[in-house]
């Protein structure tokens, strides 16, 4: 059974539907980017599985409990991060940590806390939040969800403001809290940041989920591609043809991919005395199966 | 719920304004018996100094702001996505309020006693200042009647707020219900001259709540063409039916 079960989520405003038959899964430990284009209902999802707004259909089930809009029990391990951090101007960091740690017993070690997301270090935990940059007020937004000591945390942007090197170190403490078993839903629009992080892949688009997957499967659909100039680009695009391979004319450059690895279509080259004058491997990449993904979904519509 | 109150409580008494706003609940009668000669009498000590006014601005605020600074800044949505439910969180806010009026009427109760003994040193608590008795009694009834019109209106307040997410107009209304008595009064008998029924609407019934302790019940009845009594029942359902409904909004808002 999942940690948490998102099934058949219908929600309207209006006339207009902005989510409808919404459903998946998130597995203890796991790292689940829900990921979506503006307006296509990551929040919306978001904020029907913290209680904070209704649904007309479906359940949301959280470690065996409930949530709904009136009844959410089963949130007292949820952490959550949602659209922009909530921060009592008038408070410190550590003031915070300490109002949203007094609703449970089992709460984080408050200095390792705020090692971790680092607002422990220039007087940060002693001056007001009022006073604090972007970042700083994100990276207490990550410390407050995390402060409860959740099973389930969601982050919605969590990299907004972020410098590079927080960044990193946000992705390492993500990484090693779902390796203790904490799992994460995490939308980011930062593609590449959330590739090099998450473990699953829920495609969101027009309030509808149009893929659910593993990374590993969701890449499968990317096939490794070369991408190269050659001294003869014609010659090439037939040798690719007669191989099977798949094969494009891009800007100059020949796009083969399809043959079992680049070794054969060395091979091949050199035997139909083509010269390779630049290669370039291109790995599976998020950003551009999701554009890939949305505009097939855009064209289904 | 014991929780949720230390939480609340907690974020209250780590804002500067709260002792700013109890450190003048107290100076504000010393204030007015100090510089004004004419303010030393029964009718001032036994109004806290006029500091009942001041009193009831600031709950107004106090109430105003204790949600829609939770929208302001955000703050709303840990405080709902939690296993708490709406109604504890409602009551929570109520009470905060309600304690922090107190703590206010104290704060001009002890300024109206150091007011005393330092510019009315010879003023006597046991003799009959108005119809409800001496000075205590009178007292004990304004306070309790300013509480009261307090309640009402920061029902009212409250209604405003989870409208429209704002403390401007909530406040402004409150205000309005303050100082507009004799607007809302006119009000009242346009309304009751259109129908004797219209006795019954909300303005009627809190002005006759405001007088209760400044007329007698006969003045009372005749000018808001009800008993006493009635008047305190009517208030009351008046007030339940709009914190339930200030709740349902806060229950149903999505976030």
């Amino acid at each position: 059974m999942a940690l948490l079960e998102v099934k058949s989520i219908d929600k309207s405003f209006g006339k207009k539907k902005a989510m409808t038959n919404v459903s998946f899964n998130v597995e203890t430990g796991h790292i689940v980017g829900l990921i979506g284009p503006n307006g296509a209902g990551k929040s919306t999802t978001m904020r029907a599985i913290t209680g904070l707004m209704s649904y007309s259909n479906g359940t949301i089930v959280f470690d065996g409990k409930p949530i709904t809009f009136s009844n959410h029990q089963a949130l007292d391990k949820v952490g959550n991060l949602i659209e922009y951090p909530s921060i009592y101007p008038n408070l410190t960091a550590l003031e915070h940590l300490t109002l949203y740690a007094m609703d449970t017993k089992d709460s984080a070690d408050f200095k390792e806390l705020m090692h971790k997301t680092q607002i422990d270090g220039d007087n940060f935990g002693k001056r007001k939040a009022k006073n604090f940059s972007l970042g700083m007020k994100q990276r207490l937004g990550i410390a407050i969800a995390l402060i409860r000591n959740p099973k389930l945390v969601i982050l919605d942007e969590p990299m907004n403001g972020l410098d590079p090197q927080s960044v990193h170190d946000l992705r390492e403490l993500i990484r090693d809290l779902a390796n203790q078993g904490v799992a994460f839903l995490i939308s980011s629009h930062l593609l590449d940041e959330l590739q090099k992080l998450v473990d699953d892949v829920v495609i969101i688009n027009h309030g509808k989920i149009i893929e659910t997957a593993t990374m590993t499967e969701f890449f499968s659909h990317d096939k490794v591609r070369w991408v190269m100039d050659t001294s003869d680009n014609e010659a090439t695009v037939q040798l690719a043809k007669a191989n099977k391979w798949t094969v494009t004319v891009d800007d100059g450059h020949v796009q083969i991919s399809g043959a079992d690895n680049l070794q054969h279509v060395i091979t091949a080259m050199n035997h139909a005395d083509i010269q390779i004058k630049s290669l370039n491997t291109v790995t599976g990449n998020l950003e551009k199966s999701l554009l890939d993904m949305l505009a097939n979904d855009d064209k289904g519509e | 719920m014991l929780t949720l109150m230390k939480q609340e409580y907690y974020k209250t008494f780590k804002q500067n304004r709260l002792y700013i706003w109890l450190g003048l609940s107290v100076i504000f009668p010393l204030a007015i018996m100090g510089i004004f000669k004419s303010q030393r009498g029964a009718g001032s000590i036994t109004d806290l100094g006029h500091a009942t006014f001041y009193v009831y601005l600031v709950g107004i605020i106090i109430t105003a702001l204790s949600v829609s600074q939770e929208f302001g800044f955000g703050t709303i949505r840990p405080l709902l996505s939690r296993r708490f439910s709406r109604g504890m969180i409602f009551t929570s806010k109520l009470l905060l309020n309600f304690s922090i009026y107190i703590a206010l009427f104290i704060g001009a109760f002890i300024g109206t006693m150091i007011g005393q003994l330092i510019f009315a040193p010879n003023f006597d608590f046991s003799k009959r200042v108005s119809y409800a008795g001496n000075a205590w009694q009178t007292m004990g009834i304004t306070v309790m009647g300013t509480l009261l019109q307090m309640i009402f209106v920061a029902a009212l307040v409250l209604l405003i707020t989870n409208l429209v997410k704002s403390s401007g107009a909530a406040i402004g209304l409150g205000v309005v219900m303050i100082v507009g008595t004799p607007i809302l009064s006119t009000i009242s008998m346009l309304l009751i001259n259109m129908a004797p029924i219209l006795k019954w609407n909300p303005f009627n019934i809190f002005i006759g709540m405001a007088s209760y302790g400044q007329a007698s019940p006969s003045v009372i009845k005749s000018m808001v063409h009800m008993s006493q009594g009635t008047v305190i029942i009517a208030y009351l359902v008046y007030i339940f039916i709009m914190y339930v409904i200030a709740y349902l909004i806060f229950k149903k808002r999505s976030v």
